[in-house]
């Protein structure tokens, strides 16, 4: 891979990265770690402070009215399944980077990953609702009358997962933490090291690190993919009688990822105006996470359109009502706005080329596509915790729409603010950019004189 | 790690055009094999059509059956040809060169087979013909777009017109080079085929714009065209055909066995034409990496269609469940599909030594697509044999000896097609494996050479 | 307009099967041999199912005559890619034999099996030659056939009222299995009729016995069928999924 050092006549801008000595990337990280990461302390202040209101709006919910209630926990669900879709799927894209082994990916991967350190959030939430969650005798399941189901596996899974996102985060930012165990100075040096653990930067440690990587990572999405299967199954399908959907997961599932990657451009954004990653996350970037961005926003429709079409042409009773439940008549204009602000403006906005190859557009569009997705879960969500009777197989009645009061809001805005708040407290003893990677790249850099030109061009090592 | 061998460009022309002037003993062995199969074909077709469908297994509950199972099965396998040249350009993955040209060949050849076995299978198929393409308008009965059987068609023929033209766009620089080559009937051909290619920059620009646009046009219809083969099932009310997971399900499958079918070509043109400086390991190592990914996502979507089915626990979906996991013979099928569609295979291409081994990858592709042709059979055939409750009118469904020879010869066909094909046409594009030499570079990064690719930003 | 239906009433069904003769003879439909019952290829516009209820000894054969539903909303029509079949707007599910190029996809997603596909060239006997209905067409090879609650008998009845300058009186006709049934289990009628005795079935307290066949579809089958009510047999929870 390789940039032509005459980038003008291509008219695009020219990477800076590559134009870097690893000594930059070095001292850009601990730059980082020295002042930018521990900057911005009042906006971490107030995402906490956000984070403890939702904390204890969670516990006034059930307190005021009453813990079998299940629609008090509807919003507990709905930032629960909302983390798990953005901020969960963000290392998974992370994942499907390295994988692909691609050089532009290397400042990116940290700005996805990072968001792994939230899932204590959604362990958490996902222990309180497992209280709400329904047995699963008398009733439709996935489980099929396993003991203990849904709760022990659902929580066994939801653990795993945590613990191979923190698997994850950990292994490929240690010779990072090692950095900055070595050269930074001051009070967080405790806890680094103690991350950092034995790591020397020894031959067979490096191997080992650069070999498991991409195992963790992929264990990650094996992980990752059926725990969606499962909170579809148990947060949506179960609880709307006569929703036989085998698509739906798979849609929850593509959906997120859309999500993640839209989360991963907004903190890329963000590193961008305010981290000094300038040099590190520049137009290339942008450009190539646009474009999958607008592959997931197609997907979205289409998995959507197989889950609409059947149901339309089967036409019957029971698909008529769940198709009028949760799209055409209680939780329409829900619907409507999912629609549009996950397939639609995306697709409208990000089909232009100039828009596609630019920073601000790609950025637009992904806040476009958080906020859509946040409807779409809130749309699931409201209509699985609102059907009073879930052991029919058919929705005989339509349920009313089920609308959120205040206490409702804080959980929602605390869990993100929680979440939020995490991030950037890792930022402070996390690198930006990823400094043995993005160096990793450089080492592999060379100038070669090439027809009439000179271009830079990256190896490929296998 | 590229074990590329340094060929000057006048060699990689003569090695890749070399299918064209000589004929290998076993290309002849394969002419006249396929071609005795390919008579039997013929012969059962023109049987068919002429006794009518009585010749055939089919009866009341089951109104489809092997011909359209085999009609499933080739359209999956022509999603390899877009799957990797359009994909793979669009991504710029550079292991893609040899494999384009075949892939795409394949693509066209069995969406032409594909598309005989619904004509042939209809009642009436001279009247499918002669009045249904085109359709006569000019009476204003106009066809019901309503039914999948008018979006099958319409997606089909516009998957293969664009996929000529894709094949066509990257065949032109080609045909330059062996019209420049060649003499008598070959030079008439390849003049008229070259559309006065001359490789200015001009053209070679318009190549290139038409190649990636072709590329970025055809991903819809590539997603499209098997998702309407799937609504062809989904949208009816038969039980476990009415899923909603069956469209995107169908295209990863699709993906499975094509991308496999694309193994199986490489393999046999390296052993039969002898391109082992072209399709070399590398390539089986990226391509088997692929297909560790996409037999994942098949198995992802194969459970969720089988889980959801039980899920509702309805009698009339349970029961054929229930006969098709553990009746003879689709307890055999279904133990072919996991064995053989993903768990011999997909464990075999995790260790790179296996991937790198041609044989290896070789027989693991056949064995998906056994697999995945047994997939389809098993999707499609049980809920027609126990169609809802009428116990009186199940029916078993036994195919005749007409239709395993159409199933037969639908095989040996697209084999024919591509063996005449390569006689005419280089098989693997020539301009790009050279643009790939060029494009490849050799770095010393400390003590170990890495190789690296020359590409625009 | 009449929205025309019909009323199997299986009380009164004794499985002699004269209404799948008088069908065959009434629309021609080709006869079906031994060979022909073992390919499983039989033509039967209206069949008679015959189930087993209970163990040798104690067993007894349920009969249920099954004609085309005329779905209102049938799964058949949208699938026919030429509009072979169609709704009318008297509410029969019509196939148009010269349409028809044999895809055979609306007997695919019929579920009630009710739709035939010519597989051979129908062929009678010389001695049946002389038989055939004029009024009704003889499908050729590969074409779809099926009930269409003899659509030369309501063309007839319809044109004499025309002609005679009249609406359609109640009852006035009624189909060829209707005719023939001993026991007058069937009826058939103009549903939207409050005088026809078919409406009245269906309309009348007799019906708390009706249901229709794979009803939860959502299909919307013209046919009732009045459910059997067996004297002798032990009171049980009932489980049928066409109840």
């Amino acid at each position: 891979m390789a940039r032509h050092t005459t980038a003008v006549t291509h008219g695009h801008e020219l990477q800076r990265t590559w134009e870097l000595a690893p000594r930059d990337v070095l001292d850009a990280g601990l730059r980082w770690v020295r002042t930018l990461g521990a900057g911005r302390r009042s906006v971490a202040l107030v995402a906490l402070a956000l984070g403890v209101a939702g904390a204890l709006a969670l516990v006034a919910g059930p307190v005021l009215s009453g813990y079998a209630n299940r629609q008090v926990w509807a919003y507990t669900a709905v930032a629960f399944v909302y983390l798990m879709s953005t901020a969960a799927a963000a290392p998974c894209l992370s994942t499907a980077l390295r994988v692909a082994r691609s050089h532009w990916r290397r400042p990116v991967n940290r700005a996805a990953e990072v968001w792994a350190v939230t899932l204590v959030v959604p362990l958490v939430l996902y222990l309180l609702l497992m209280g709400t969650l329904p047995g699963t005798e008398n009733r439709l399941s996935i489980w099929f009358g396993w003991p203990l189901s849904p709760w022990l596996w659902g929580a066994i899974l939801m653990a795993t997962l945590a613990g191979a996102g923190y698997f994850y985060l950990w292994l490929s930012s240690l010779p990072d933490l090692a950095i900055v165990r070595d050269q930074a100075d001051g009070k967080r040096r405790g806890l680094i090291a103690r991350l950092a653990g034995p790591w020397r930067g020894s031959h067979r440690q490096w191997r080992m690190v650069e070999k498991v990587v991409n195992n963790a990572g992929v264990l990650y999405v094996l992980v990752y993919v059926p725990t969606m299967t499962v909170l579809a199954s148990d947060f949506v399908i179960s609880m709307i009688p006569g929703y036989f959907t085998a698509v739906f997961p798979a849609y929850f599932t593509i959906s997120s990822f859309e999500a993640g990657i839209a989360l991963t451009i907004l903190t890329m954004a963000v590193l961008r105006r305010w981290g000094g990653q300038r040099d590190y996350l520049g137009l290339e970037q942008f450009w190539a996470l646009g474009k999958m961005l607008l592959a997931f926003a197609l997907l979205w429709f289409y998995f959507w359109w197989s889950e609409f079409i059947i149901f339309w042409y089967g036409r019957t009773p029971r698909e008529i009502n769940v198709l009028k439940y949760i799209m055409a008549e209680t939780y329409f204009w829900p619907f409507v706005l999912a629609f549009a602000l996950n397939f639609a403006l995306p697709l409208l906005i990000l089909m232009w080329n100039p828009i596609r190859r630019s920073i601000a557009g790609p950025t637009v569009v992904a806040g476009i596509v958080l906020v859509g997705n946040l409807i779409d879960r809130i749309r699931l969500i409201s209509a699985g915790f609102s059907v009073p009777d879930i052991t029919q197989h058919e929705l005989h009645e339509i349920p009313a729409a089920y609308i959120p009061n205040l206490l409702d809001i804080v959980i929602l805005a605390g869990a993100i603010g929680g979440a939020v708040a995490l991030v950037l407290f890792t930022f402070r003893v996390l690198p930006f950019p990823s400094i043995w990677e993005v160096t990793g790249g450089l080492w592999l850099r060379q100038h070669l004189p090439y027809k009439h030109t000179r271009v830079i061009v990256v190896g490929k090592p296998e | 790690m590229q074990e590329r061998h340094h060929l000057g460009e006048e060699a990689i022309t003569r090695e890749l055009f070399r299918p064209l002037v000589s004929t290998p003993a076993m290309m002849w062995v394969g002419f006249i094999g396929l071609g005795a199969v390919l008579a039997i074909f013929v012969f059962a077709v023109s049987w068919m059509v002429y006794w009518g469908l009585g010749v055939t297994g089919l009866q009341r509950p089951n109104m489809w059956g092997f011909m359209i199972v085999n009609f499933v099965f080739w359209i999956g396998i022509s999603h390899a040809g877009v799957m990797i040249s359009a994909i793979l350009r669009l991504t710029q993955a550079e292991w893609r060169r040899p494999v384009t040209r075949a892939a795409e060949v394949m693509t066209i050849f069995s969406l032409m087979t594909a598309m005989l076995h619904p004509v042939i299978h209809t009642g009436r198929p001279w009247r499918t013909l002669y009045w249904v393409f085109p359709y006569d308008f000019w009476r204003n009965i106009w066809p019901d777009i309503r039914g999948p059987l008018v979006w099958d068609p319409s997606a089909i023929l516009t998957y293969l017109t664009g996929s000529t033209l894709f094949l066509y766009t990257t065949l032109i620089p080609d045909m330059a080079l062996a019209r420049d080559r060649t003499t008598g009937w070959r030079h008439v051909l390849y003049t008229i085929l070259a559309l006065g290619w001359r490789g200015n920059e001009r053209q070679w620009k318009m190549q290139t714009i038409a190649g990636f646009l072709l590329s970025g046009l055809i991903l819809p219809v590539f997603v499209s065209v098997h998702s309407i083969v799937s609504w062809d099932f989904a949208v009816s009310l038969v039980p476990t055909w009415h899923a909603t997971v069956f469209a995107p399900y169908f295209v990863i499958g699709a993906i499975h066995s094509g991308v496999s079918a694309v193994v199986t070509l490489m393999a046999l043109m390296r052993w039969l034409f002898r391109f082992e400086h072209y399709i070399r390991l590398e390539h089986f190592d990226a391509i088997g990496r692929l297909l560790i990914a996409v037999g994942t996502g098949w198995l992802w979507f194969f459970l969720l269609d089988i889980f959801f089915a039980i899920y509702p626990q309805e009698a009339r979906e349970l029961e054929i469940m229930q006969f098709r996991l553990f009746q003879w013979p689709f307890n055999v099928f279904t133990a072919l599909i996991f064995i053989f569609g993903y768990f011999i295979p997909v464990p075999i291409w995790v260790f790179q030594r296996f991937r790198r081994n041609v044989r290896i990858m070789f027989w693991t592709s056949i064995a998906v697509n056994v697999g995945m042709w047994a997939e389809r059979y098993w999707l499609i055939k049980p809920g027609l044999m126990r169609k809802y409750e009428w116990t009186f009118d199940w029916n078993w469904y036994r195919p005749s000896i007409v239709e395993i020879s159409i199933i037969m010869g639908s095989f040996a066909l697209v084999g024919f097609l591509l063996l005449v094909f390569s006689k005419i046409f280089p098989p693997i594009s020539v301009w790009e494996e050279k643009e790939g030499v060029h494009f490849a570079q050799q770095l010393q990064v400390g003590k170990r050479r890495v190789s690296a690719i020359v590409r625009e930003f | 307009m009449p929205r025309w239906g019909m009323v199997i009433d299986l009380d009164r069904c004794i499985g002699c099967g004269a209404c799948v003769v008088a069908c065959q003879a009434e629309n021609n439909v080709p006869i079906n041999t031994e060979d022909v019952y073992h390919q499983r290829r039989a033509i039967e516009w209206i069949r008679l199912e015959r189930y087993w209820d209970g163990e040798y000894p104690d067993i007894k054969a349920r009969y249920i005559p099954v004609p085309c539903m005329h779905c209102q909303n049938a799964p058949c029509e949208p699938v026919c890619p030429v509009y072979a079949t169609y709704h009318t707007s008297e509410g029969i599910n019509m196939q148009v034999y010269n349409r028809c190029i044999g895809t055979r996809y609306c007997s695919v997603n019929c579920q009630w099996h009710v739709r035939f596909f010519n597989f051979w060239e129908p062929k009678w006997p010389d001695s049946l030659k002389n038989q055939l209905n004029p009024n009704v067409t003889v499908r050729s090879r590969g074409v779809m056939e099926k009930c269409t609650f003899c659509i030369q008998r309501i063309v007839k009845a319809e044109h004499q009222a025309k002609l005679e300058g009249r609406d359609l009186r109640a009852d006035e006709f009624t189909t060829a299995c209707a005719q023939a049934c001993p026991t007058d289990a069937i009826v058939f009628g103009d549903l939207d009729n409050p005088n026809s005795r078919v409406a009245q079935l269906v309309n009348s307290a007799v019906n708390e016995r009706g249901y229709r066949l794979l009803e939860d579809l959502g299909t919307e089958p013209s046919v009732y069928y009045l459910k059997k009510v067996d004297l002798e047999a032990p009171v049980e929870e009932h489980s049928s999924h066409q109840g």
